[in-house]
């Protein structure tokens, strides 16, 4: 059994007098268990209806949706027993109480006994690196420990899936990467989680599989490694202990757009097509270059590709 | 403790911590002394009774709890709203709603205490405290009054996410509603037509059962049994608009953020 099933899945927001907007238009999705699994795509494509329709927040026009087998619409309070929703940013918590106050009445309306409550609540104070401020009113906290402090309040009830709506968004470098562990964490303890997220570099590092959303429809799903390679974009090599003589040959090469090289003898190439791969690897190989590389294009490339550039419009 | 007593326990306590670290909220019922000053000052020249004293006390209370319920307690869901802590609970998995009621009356049980601050200025201005002839009736009316005032706002609360401009209406409920209670005259010397409004209003009985209850009067349990059946309705009523407000919101007919 997956953990989230999404068929035909159409939204559509009615408004008076106005002919209503569509959300989602004909979602198909399967996500497994133990999947961290990424929705992509730009503002507005439907990643937030989604995201909401799994955690029973909205009802779907049509269409079915299932999360751990239950139906969000028939057994919606099934689904919530299963689902933890994570937002990212200030919004979601109390405030003017402590972490532990706000996990404690999560707790309580999740109907988890007080003393199982007590026990999860201290170990995850520690696990999330906020026991020294287990106490303090979260509105004084900084961004990313408010994204624990969220993280926490979805865990105090022990889901087996998580949907995480831009979690990291807004926080710093350092923020955003220890957040990041914390996800790897969770997959490693078999948790299923659906993340919405504008940060490429996050999904390709995190999840197993995604999905590129925009205009309420699904352009794409597969790994993100397959995507790239998929796309025939833009490739880049690069070597250390390049010669000079060697990358003379390199720019003689065709197909070759751009060979950059620093003081140390490391050389960037990068070419278009998929088969000015191999005369460039051949060059690198002769003049015994060393710590050979080659990189896809990566997610970002691929979203550029798949959706189109409307820059400030909707 | 698991359950709907748990989820009950727990939305006291939760609710009881947000007030008292934000007691600006609670600053209407710090004001409730100046109203009780005002009413004993004008009936001072005429060397009042303790009856009319307790009389006036009692209205002064009335109106606090009245204020308290349509001014503060009725924005428990507006400041969920507000901080998206309600787009969160509503994937609970069951209890919202209970929570919802219970911090609303959590919040309109505050206003208890003004009744020991119109006794205190009482005395200190008239040397006489209210005069409780019946006190476990009396302690049955204040109950039923303030049952009464959450069920008010719980009514309010679920009008303030569905209707816009509704706290323009807030203004309204004050007044209008002391008058239409038999706060300010007597409930029957009111027009015809505003009379039976009156009469379907369960402040009018509340404020009688009060008054009988203080003065030891006949009529006081009949009153109060009016007042319940009252608050019992609109209680009711409060609490279907609010789980169709959560209904609604789900169909995303009404949006989780102002």
């Amino acid at each position: 059994m997956a953990a989230i099933e999404v068929t035909a899945l159409r939204r559509v927001f009615t408004q008076r007098r106005r002919p209503g907007h569509v959300a989602l238009d004909g979602i198909d999705l399967r996500v497994e268990r133990g999947e961290v699994f990424g929705l992509l795509g730009p503002n507005g494509a439907g990643k937030t209806t989604l995201s909401r329709i799994l955690s029973t927040l909205l009802l779907p026009t049509s269409g079915t949706v299932r999360v751990a087998g239950h139906d969000v619409v028939t057994e919606a309070r099934a689904v919530r027993s299963c689902v933890g929703l994570v937002l990212g940013g200030e919004r979601g918590l109390y405030g003017r109480l402590s972490p532990r106050r706000n996990w404690e009445y999560w707790a309580a309306m999740c109907r988890v006994p007080s003393r199982v409550a007590r026990t999860r609540i201290a170990s995850l104070l520690a696990e999330l690196g906020l026991e020294s401020r287990a106490d303090e009113p979260v509105e004084t906290f900084s961004r990313g420990m408010l994204q624990r402090v969220h993280l926490g309040r979805a865990l105090v009830a022990d889901p087996p899936v998580l949907i995480l709506d831009e979690p990291t968004s807004g926080m710093d470098p350092n923020a955003a990467i220890g957040f990041r562990r914390l996800v790897e964490d969770l997959q490693a303890a078999g948790k299923t989680i659906l993340m919405a997220t504008h940060d490429m570099a996050e999904a390709e590092q995190l999840c197993t599989r995604v999905a590129f959303l925009d205009r309420g429809r699904i352009l794409a799903t597969d790994d993100p490694e397959r995507l790239g390679r998929a796309l025939d974009g833009v490739r880049t090599i690069s070597a250390t202990h390049v010669a000079p003589a060697a990358v003379r040959r390199l720019e003689a090469l065709p197909g070759v757009g751009e060979c950059t090289v620093d003081g140390s003898g490391k050389v960037v190439v990068g070419v278009t097509r998929r088969e000015d791969v191999s005369p460039v690897l051949a060059v690198l190989a002769e003049e015994n270059a060393r710590d050979i590389r080659t990189a896809g294009p990566g997610l970002l490339e691929v979203y550029r590709t798949l959706i189109a550039d409307r820059e400030f419009s909707l | 403790m698991t359950g709907v007593a748990g989820v009950a326990i727990h939305s006291v306590r939760m609710q009881l911590r947000l007030v008292l670290r934000r007691l600006g909220s609670l600053a209407p019922l710090l004001i409730n002394p100046l109203y009780v000053v005002v009413f004993f000052g004008a009936v001072a020249a005429h060397r009042p009774s303790a009856e009319l004293l307790t009389s006036l006390g009692l209205t002064a209370f009335v109106m606090a709890a009245w204020g308290h319920a349509v001014f503060t307690a009725s924005h428990v869901i507006d400041e969920e709203r507000f901080s998206g802590t309600m787009e969160v609970n509503l994937t609970a998995p069951a209890g919202y709603l209970v929570s919802l009621v219970v911090r609303i009356v959590t919040v309109t049980v505050l206003a208890a205490p003004v009744i020991a601050e119109v006794a205190v200025v009482g005395l200190l201005t008239h040397g006489t405290g209210l005069v409780i002839r019946v006190p476990f009736q009396f302690f049955v009316a204040v109950l039923t009054c303030l049952a009464g005032c959450a069920a008010g706002a719980l009514l309010l609360s679920g009008l303030l996410v569905l209707v816009r401009g509704a706290r323009t209406l807030q203004n309204a409920l004050t007044y209008p509603f002391y008058l239409l209670g038999g706060l300010i005259l007597p409930h029957f010397s009111l027009p015809e037509g505003l009379r039976q409004l009156s009469d379907a209003f369960f402040l009018t009985w509340a404020v009688e059962g009060l008054r009988a209850a203080a003065a030891g009067s006949p009529g006081g349990w009949r009153d109060l049994g009016l007042a319940a059946a009252l608050a019992v309705a609109s209680g009711a009523a409060g609490t279907l608009m609010l789980q169709r407000v959560l209904l609604r919101l789900r169909r995303g007919e009404v949006r989780f953020h102002d």
